[in-house]
């Protein structure tokens, strides 16, 4: 029987060029014209662009956008591993209960983006009926300007943002400690090593191909992240917890300006991309 | 490996082995089933044990438990007397070689080698000379910069072996170790396993469901069966003297070939037909399982006293010998171990004889052995059938 692979493929081509490529095809015409939400493009030329770079605020959010995603990286990896690791380790022993933790850290990812800004905007309040601020005065320790001190305000960004993606981590994680061979461990532990020596020389080697992979994706995703930042702060103190994402929002949704808005998405892209290229490199340098 | 490296060997302290004592170890697991129960063995200083049995028969788990991988629910190891039952096993000075060899990936053949080494302490030198020692005398000098990945399975074989040596422990215990290659490459290792440890007498627990494994390479085998001991014995105990009808059908290829029969009046009788007239006095008439190994039977003239009528269905040339499988009135089935140019057709009809010197008896209720052929002049198995 011949292949005849193009007729089997079209359907979803179709889904994907109506899904994906058409839209971004048209954020690239919208990039280079003058359209606004108010009104369709009238001239097409370089103006996005160049407003762009001459643009004061992007040097802050560029440099929020750094702040908010290598911290949010390095804090999902380490929070999403520890549960990982917990979680595999409850289930080598059969502890009851792993299912439930598993099944809780989960319900942090299916919880919508507003929703975490607005849960975790409770939680830091600053208001007398603030959860962490009550917490902290019961004990005796200071109040905590989690949302007003531009520098806290980050902080609590990255908190909110690690809380809910730790999930996907984990997931990654997990699955990968499980495919590690336990045979492995008996070696190394035959071998004399203790357990912080299996870690460090058996785990985190095997791990080597998830945390790469994991580090692409959840870089994607904290990039793209904008609604808990939304609802958490609206990207305040005055600029201080300001991302790309959400400046692009900004841009188009409060300033209707269409054009300059798809000039930055596509820089957003370009940075996405530039950074999966990067650990895909990693990646097969990791290889060998 | 020459001379020079085992007198090197020596010198340089290669261990003679620990004294490894098994005093009743059990395991049963949580969902109540027994893996071994009560297991006693003693393993001398050098002394080369293989652990025998079918799947399943709790000689995997007496291995992990002397590793220290599995915790026995009951009884008590120890190594040169000293109690290591509560002791991980990072802290029994133990070295084993897996069946799938568990090399670590991520390293190459060399760090997989220096491993346990720079785990309990020697310096990069230290285990740089003792890794590239090891890697001279299992010629693997050419491959240490390699990967596990890289390497095809008698390699992988040979780098877990250099794991295991490198480290000189006192104690070696090898978990099925050459059962993931191919056959003749599981001959050449299993003689340079034998090699290795008539150079390096290091005492070692050896698992393997494969008889004929545990028969060359074993100084003394242990036959374990559903979580017991069977029997202990040097290879030719066992085979010469099985304790049990188990160990007479599992020991020995083709197996014995065993048949129900009655003893009357010194004689042996099966199907009615009187097989053996002078079977040694000493036993009470009544029923047995008669067994004969296919080199005690042979051809004989169809008139003589005491000749089984039988016909050929089956013939294996081996080259060397030829076995044939004969159907004999009152044995039933039984493999025969004949010359190679024995003139020998399948529907041949012939006639089969043995001497009651060669018979063994095993009682049919309990499968004791009874009577083992003619053997009474050697010595008692050092090992007790539980």
């Amino acid at each position: 029987m011949a292949a005849r692979p193009l007729l089997w493929l079209l359907p979803i081509a179709l889904v994907l060029g109506t899904v994906y490529v058409i839209p971004v095809a048209d954020v690239v015409r919208l990039s280079f014209s003058d359209a606004t939400l108010l009104r369709p493009a009238e001239s097409y030329g370089l103006s996005g662009y160049a407003a762009m770079l001459e643009a004061r605020d992007l040097g802050v959010v560029l440099r929020n956008t750094v702040v908010f995603t290598v911290a949010s990286v390095v804090g999902l990896q380490l929070a999403g591993l520890l549960v990982a690791l917990l979680v595999a380790r409850g289930d080598r022993r059969g502890l009851p209960g792993m299912t439930a933790l598993r099944t809780i850290v989960l319900a942090a990812w299916v919880v919508p983006g507003v929703a975490n800004g607005i849960i975790w905007q409770t939680l830091f309040s600053e208001a007398p009926f603030g959860a962490i601020n009550s917490t902290l005065a019961l004990i005796g320790l200071p109040r905590v300007a989690w949302l007003s001190d531009p520098e806290m305000a980050m902080v609590s960004a990255v908190l909110a943002n690690v809380w809910q993606g730790t999930a996907f981590s984990m997931v990654v994680f997990y699955a990968a400690r499980r495919a590690i061979d336990p045979r492995l461990y008996e070696a190394a532990e035959v071998d004399g090593a203790r357990p912080f020596a299996r870690f460090v020389y058996i785990t985190l080697p095997q791990l080597k191909g998830a945390i790469l992979v994991n580090t692409v994706l959840v870089t994607i995703q904290t990039l793209n992240t904008f609604d808990s930042i939304l609802a958490l702060t609206g990207g305040g103190p005055g600029r201080a917890t300001e991302v790309l994402s959400l400046h692009i929002f900004n841009r188009v949704f409060y300033n209707y300006d269409l054009g300059g808005g798809s000039a930055l998405a596509l820089v957003l892209v370009a940075i996405s991309t530039a950074l999966t290229l990067v650990y895909i490199a990693l990646l097969g340098r990791g290889r060998t | 490996m020459d001379k020079t490296t085992a007198e090197e060997l020596r010198r340089a302290g290669a261990a003679e082995g620990a004294r490894l004592n098994l005093e009743g170890i059990a395991k049963r697991f949580d969902g109540g089933s027994v893996a071994v129960s009560a297991l006693d063995l003693e393993a001398l200083p050098g002394e080369f044990v293989v652990l025998v049995g079918p799947s399943g028969c709790g000689k995997s788990t007496t291995l992990r438990m002397v590793a220290g991988l599995e915790a026995p629910t009951e009884g008590r190891i120890r190594i040169d007397g000293r109690d290591v039952t509560a002791l991980g096993a990072a802290d029994r000075d133990v070295a084993m070689v897996f069946q799938d060899y568990a090399l670590y990936p991520h390293m190459s053949v060399a760090r997989n080698m220096g491993f346990g080494l720079r785990r309990r302490g020697a310096s990069r030198e230290e285990t740089r000379r003792a890794v590239a020692e090891a890697a001279r005398i299992l010629e693997l000098d050419d491959l240490l910069d390699r990967r596990p990945g890289e390497l095809s399975g008698g390699q992988r074989q040979r780098v877990a072996m250099g794991r295991a040596i490198v480290r000189r422990p006192r104690l070696f215990l090898f978990d099925e170790p050459l059962s993931n290659l191919d056959a003749r490459l599981r001959i050449s290792m299993r003689t340079e396993v034998k090699r290795l440890h008539a150079r390096f007498p290091t005492t070692t627990l050896y698992v393997t469901h494969d008889q004929t494994e545990a028969m060359t390479m074993a100084d003394r085998v242990v036959v374990m069966n559903a979580g017991r001991v069977e029997q202990v014995g040097t290879p030719m105990e066992v085979y010469d003297r099985p304790a049990s009808l188990f160990v007479a059908g599992f020991v020995g290829s083709p197996p014995m070939n065993l048949f129900p029969a009655r003893l009357e009046a010194g004689a042996l009788h099966a199907e009615g037909r009187r097989i053996l007239p002078d079977v040694p006095a000493g036993l009470p008439d009544g029923p047995v399982m008669a067994g004969l190994r296919p080199e005690a039977l042979r051809l004989a003239d169809p008139g003589a006293q005491g000749a089984m009528p039988a016909r050929l269905d089956l013939l294996e040339p081996l080259g060397a010998e030829t076995l044939a499988l004969w159907t004999a009135e009152g044995l039933g089935e039984v493999w025969v171990r004949h010359d190679a140019r024995a003139r020998l057709a399948p529907g041949l009809r012939a006639a089969l004889t043995a001497h009651a010197a060669d018979l063994h008896l095993f009682d049919p209720g309990t499968g004791t052995a009874l009577r083992s052929g003619a053997f009474e002049n050697r010595s008692a198995p050092l090992g007790s059938p539980s």
